[in-house]
């Protein structure tokens, strides 16, 4: 069984109070864990948020929303099934591209997807992506994508970064939907394996995602 | 995890990570929300993906969010009530989270009416699906959790469904004006939330959904309601969004008749 960084959270360690120890405490309407967590996850929510949507008043929306319900009803995070950070940004990404979907229904419905394509500054190329990464931080991730094919890495950034649906990602690259299904696959499982090991190496019996530690070092 | 596969492996994993990715369709999507609960390989899978994706999800460029959010968010928890857990719904997953209400388009006017209109239909629908959940008996925490993970799932579908403007919503009732169900029509896909709808004899009789807006009825979609139902998600297309009158009988067989033996409940669609 490879490392799980999913099984980690910021704090511990350092004397400070864990992920999942913040949010019992929200959960019992402990305000300065709430913005604990904003401090600790904000930043990368917001980045994500709007790296998907582009525009910023948007992102700044979602990462608002999500924080608020996550306010509403902490329980909706389960510490059993993994780390704070992994279900935040899931939680943002999901959110993120709804709104990007939602914003884009009737653009989407009514013209060729290759417009929609620069329309959504999605870049045409994969490397665009990786660029878009940052340099310090995500230089595991970023060093993991650079290993996979380039049309992984394309399938990977159309729908994750992109927000397209898989068969959109088909039309656009013009593969068969069975095809972007099997490299998806291949990719993830690919990138887990290797950043698996990164983690593992670089956080012991710990598995601690080093993204989380950023997260707390804000 | 009762009934869970002991396989390595499974033929669905590939949909699972498109899953996790929020990158199927609804059709993809409700297959394998079904297949799910079934199928430890694919929720692994799935919590592995969101690992993964996650970590790409931290590592694109990083922006300061403007300091007002956070000013924003310690002022708004001042005076937003933090709901009381429940034991069920302190099991609930991700998707449930994703499919509460977003107030996204608060400050965009030309839409702010109908979407509140949206909201409201899928906060009843929230409030149905969660009192419905609760009031099931499951017997055991795995399959309780596994329960939860499939019906938070439908309901972010149904939400996705009522919080699409092209949406259309038909109260269908009975004779008497009772209320039977709604239906959720979308121009690609649908859902029926039954008030009270028994359930059906699922390996003799099915439920089929007629479109009355032509001369003769025409079946658009069959389901089953089963005990404890509170969404359901039917097979539809942009024909069947076309009707405005829709109508709800319950066929012996497992196929449309060629029209309807006795209509239960009729309605017409509401543009929400």
């Amino acid at each position: 069984m490879p490392a799980d960084p999913r099984s980690a959270d910021v704090g511990g360690r350092d004397g400070r109070p864990t992920d999942p120890e913040l949010v019992t405490r929200l959960a019992q309407g402990d305000r300065t864990a709430f913005g604990e967590l904003y401090d600790r996850y904000g930043r990368p929510a917001y980045s994500l948020a709007r790296r998907i949507c582009v525009d910023p008043d948007l992102a700044e929306d979602i990462v608002q929303e999500a924080f608020l319900a996550l306010w509403r009803n902490p329980s909706r995070f389960d510490a059993s099934r993994g780390g704070f950070g992994t279900w935040l940004m899931t939680v943002v990404h999901h959110r993120a591209v709804d709104a990007v979907r939602k914003e884009n229904t009737q653009r989407r419905r009514n013209v060729p997807l290759t417009d929609e394509l620069s329309e959504r500054n999605v870049p045409p190329a994969p490397g665009s992506d990786l660029e878009a990464l940052n340099s310090v931080v995500g230089a595991e991730v970023r060093e993991a994508l650079k290993k996979l094919p380039e049309d992984q890495r394309q399938v990977i950034a159309l729908a994750y970064l992109g927000g397209y649906t898989q068969i959109e990602v088909a039309k656009l690259t013009g593969v068969p939907l069975g095809t972007v299904k099997s490299r998806t696959f291949a990719a993830i499982r690919r990138l887990r394996g290797t950043l698996a090991g990164v983690w593992s190496a670089e956080s012991g019996s710990d598995l601690a995602t080093p993204n989380n530690t950023k997260g707390a070092h804000r | 995890m009762s009934g869970d596969r002991k396989t390595e492996w499974c033929d669905q994993e590939e949909l699972a990570v498109g899953w996790a990715m929020h990158a199927l369709e609804p059709d993809e999507e409700a297959r394998l929300r079904a297949h799910l609960p079934e199928c430890a390989t694919c929720r692994r899978t799935v919590r592995n993906t969101e690992a993964v994706t996650a970590a790409i999800g931290q590592s694109v460029d990083q922006y300061d969010p403007p300091a007002r959010l956070r000013a924003n968010l310690m002022e708004a928890i001042e005076h937003t009530p933090q709901e009381v857990p429940s034991t069920v719904v302190a099991k609930v997953p991700d998707r449930q989270e994703v499919a509460e209400p977003i107030s996204l388009e608060a400050r965009r006017g030309r839409k702010a009416n109908r979407t509140r209109v949206l909201f409201a239909a899928a906060a009843v629908i929230l409030v149905a699906v969660v009192a419905g959940v609760v009031g099931q008996r499951l017997t055991s925490l795995s399959d309780q959790v596994t329960a939860q993970q499939a019906r938070t799932d439908q309901l972010e579908h149904t939400f996705r469904l009522a919080t699409d403007p092209a949406t259309k919503k038909a109260v269908l009732r009975t004779p008497d004006g009772t209320a039977m169900a709604v239906l959720l029509s979308g121009d690609d896909d649908a859902a029926v939330v039954p008030e009270g709808m028994p359930a059906n004899d699922m390996a003799a009789q099915t439920y089929v959904v007629w479109g009355t807006s032509g001369p003769n009825p025409v079946a658009l979609a069959t389901f089953d309601v089963t005990p404890g139902s509170n969404d359901i998600v039917l097979k539809w297309d942009r024909s069947a969004y076309a009707h405005d009158g829709l109508a709800i009988s319950l066929e012996a067989g497992r196929t449309p008749p060629p029209s309807p033996s006795a209509v239960l409940a009729a309605g017409q669609v509401a543009k929400a």
